[in-house]
């Protein structure tokens, strides 16, 4: 399966959303693919939020995976609302993923 | 299979560390492009070590390295190393010129949650990265343990260590992950912890002990995947400069061996040993109490000494006034050696006194006297404590320290136990002897008495026996035992044996005569009988031919006969040769 390397939400400018995430994954890593879907399925749930989510692949832009300090993979930024936190982990747990992203 | 055969045969590339010692121990230094795991408890050194390595291989050998930190931030890495006079270099900072360590700080951030399992791709995918915009050759994982128990789980555990290795190998890194595992006994590791060393190819394990206020640190390699190395524990000292390990084996190689022999003072003791013992080699008599371990002991500084040379005599036991008074009880003067400066007796109290402070003792006597022979009376003593280790390689760095300098060093040991059961027991010791003799009690009909046996001496052909080992007026000396239906004979057993032994060797010769005697006899009378008889055949023989020779006379006559009656009565010829042939 391909991963698209930028999902934003349809219609929301970036530079004004109040949501902005980013997914740094590895391609084709089990725990990757579960995060990326399990992302998808809590922004969809937040009907109505403009959400800006990239999805960065450490091994295509290992610079940005730097930058960012990654050391585990999938590792989930929240750059806005709020101060930039971290969650690491497939995102599994529904829950906590709807709470981090609402921050 | 060939594929794997002839990897293993390839001669293992070693990448040197700098850490003065440790590349003697590997023959070499780190295996090139592989992991070395370094384990060991809290305050082991294993930072040190690790990052010694790689200030090594950039100072000496030009090698630029990326420090990877789990536990500890870059400030305080900085900081610990400025204290050995080492530069680090931030990652992302300003390129410096010449060969750098950089740090990359892998600390998980505080404010981090986990929601389900992840992997280590982020982490060697931001290296790769850091590598790439400054060339590496060598890598540290510092406190790897770390950032695995966040995985929570061994299996995971497992695959992320896997991978971590294959992208070293793949990048040919050569490699150094830190961890504090409990790993004394490579074999007996339990499998939640098993990876690490499995799929490290070569395990360094650091040790600390404390023993009261002084602490001893070791370090040792348990495995060196398809190369050679020290697999003893070699002790370690972290100083101003770093981490220095001591490694003996080399200096042992280079020991002046001599071939020189020189006689124990027991002359069927020097027979036992083909000539006496090595100059400069090590010996060990052990034994029970009372055995006459250190009367062996002052027989070979009695003969040392009356062959002009000196000895240092330090007595863990009795105070030097004492020896010298039991010794002249079984005819051994010392007292003439002490007086005339060729012996020194010290007396040192274990247990009082720490191992630096005897060595620091030892040593300058050593050195002062610059003796022949060295007696420590009992090594035991060093070895007996309630703590075990406390003098850790006092002996060895004593005997090395002796045998560097070509001089002789004789210990007793106390043991108990049987021969059997010490070789484990008292390792240590036993194995940097040269010469190990064993004296032991053994009781017969209510009689006890000394016994030797040489257990092992290097580079001798040695007597096996059983000897026994008497104290006399003028000394020691040694007796043969009796084997009698595998028991050994000694003392009056021994003495009636002997009796025994000479009755029997007198009945034996007379027996012998006595039979010898019927013997001939009764050979003559054969021979005789012989002799008759070969006279009755020659006389039957002739008889046998004279009435032969008879008969064929008669038989002519009588044929010349009948011929002429016929020719008389003019019978034809073919008559007359019928009755010629019948």
């Amino acid at each position: 399966m391909s991963l698209p390397k930028t999902n934003g939400s349809p219609g929301g400018p970036p530079a004004t959303s109040s949501l902005i995430l980013r997914l740094y994954i590895a391609h084709g890593a089990r725990t990757s693919i579960a995060a990326v879907a399990n992302l998808k399925g809590a922004v969809a749930d937040c009907q109505g939020e403009a959400a800006e989510v990239e999805i960065i692949d450490v091994y295509k832009a290992p610079k940005r995976a730097l930058a960012d300090r990654i050391l585990v993979t999938p590792t989930l930024l929240r750059i806005r609302p709020d101060n930039v936190a971290i969650m690491i982990g497939d995102l599994a747990d529904r829950q906590m993923l709807a709470q981090f992203i609402e921050g | 299979m060939p594929k794997r055969a002839s990897r293993e045969s390839r001669a293992v590339s070693k990448a040197p560390t700098g850490i003065p010692g440790f590349d003697e121990i590997t023959h070499g230094g780190l295996p090139r492009g592989s992991v070395t795991l370094v384990s060991g408890g809290p305050g082991s050194g294993k930072t040190i070590f690790a990052m010694q390595s790689l200030v090594g291989a950039a100072r000496n050998f030009g090698e630029s390295s990326l420090f990877v930190s789990f536990e500890e931030g870059p400030d305080e890495l900085i900081k610990s190393a400025g204290n050995f006079g080492w530069t680090l270099t931030v990652a992302g900072a300003e390129r410096g010129r010449g060969p750098s360590v950089t740090l990359f700080d892998g600390r998980p951030p505080e404010d981090m949650t986990q929601s389900g399992e992840f992997d280590l791709n982020g982490l060697l995918a931001s290296l790769q990265e850091a590598i790439k915009q400054r060339p590496a050759t060598r890598i540290v994982f510092d406190a790897l343990d770390v950032l695995l128990g966040s995985l929570d789980d061994p299996k995971s555990e497992r695959r992320e260590v896997y991978r971590i290795i294959n992208w070293v190998r793949r990048l040919g890194l050569t490699a150094i992950i830190t961890a504090k595992l409990d790993l004394d006994d490579l074999e007996a590791i339990a499998p939640r912890q098993s990876h690490l060393p499995y799929l490290s190819a070569s395990v360094v394990l650091l040790r600390n002990r404390l023993h009261g206020s002084s602490l001893t640190r070791t370090l040792r390699v348990a495995k060196y995947r398809g190369t050679a190395h020290s697999p003893n524990e070699h002790p370690l000292v972290i100083s101003e400069s770093g981490i220095e390990v001591s490694s003996d084996d080399s200096r042992i190689l280079a020991y002046p061996v001599s071939n020189q022999r020189v006689s124990s003072g027991v002359k069927r003791l020097d027979a036992m040993l083909g000539g006496g013992y090595y100059r400069g080699s090590s010996v060990l008599v052990s034994g029970p109490p009372g055995t006459a371990k250190t009367t062996l002991a002052g027989a070979f500084i009695d003969a040392a000494c009356a062959r002009g040379e000196r000895a240092l005599f330090v007595s863990f036991d009795e105070a030097p006034d004492q020896i010298l008074r039991n010794l002249r009880s079984v005819g051994l003067r010392l007292d003439r050696h002490a007086r005339s400066g060729r012996l020194k007796v010290i007396a040192l109290r274990a247990g009082v006194i720490d191992a630096e402070e005897i060595w620091r003792i030892i040593r300058q006597n050593l050195a002062g006297l610059a003796p022949n022979m060295f007696v420590i009376d009992p090594v035991s003593a060093l070895t007996e404590e309630e703590e075990p280790d406390r003098y850790g390689n006092l002996i060895q760095r004593m005997v090395e320290f002796a045998k560097e300098r070509k001089i002789t060093t004789v210990m007793t040991t106390l043991m108990d136990r049987n021969v059997s059961t010490i070789e484990t027991t008292r390792s240590q010791v036993s194995t940097i002897a040269d010469t190990w003799m064993h004296l032991s009690f053994a009781d017969r009909g209510g009689e006890r008495n000394r016994t030797l046996t040489i257990i092992k001496s290097r580079g001798t052909r040695h007597s096996n026996q059983v000897r026994e080992l008497v104290l006399g007026e003028r000394g020691i000396t040694l007796a043969d035992v009796y084997s009698a239906g595998g028991e050994v004979l000694l003392g009056t057993a021994r003495f009636e044996k002997e009796q025994q032994e000479v009755t029997a060797e007198t009945l034996r010769i007379s027996d012998f005569e006595r039979q010898k005697g019927e013997l001939v006899n009764e050979l003559e009378r054969i021979s005789n009988n012989v002799k008759q008889q070969q006279a009755e055949i020659k006389l039957r023989r002739r008889e046998l031919e004279g009435l032969q020779a008879a008969e064929a006379l008669r038989g002519t006559v009588r044929t010349q006969q009948k011929t002429s009656v016929m020719r008389r009565r003019g019978a034809d010829a073919i008559a007359a040769r019928r009755a010629s042939a019948g």
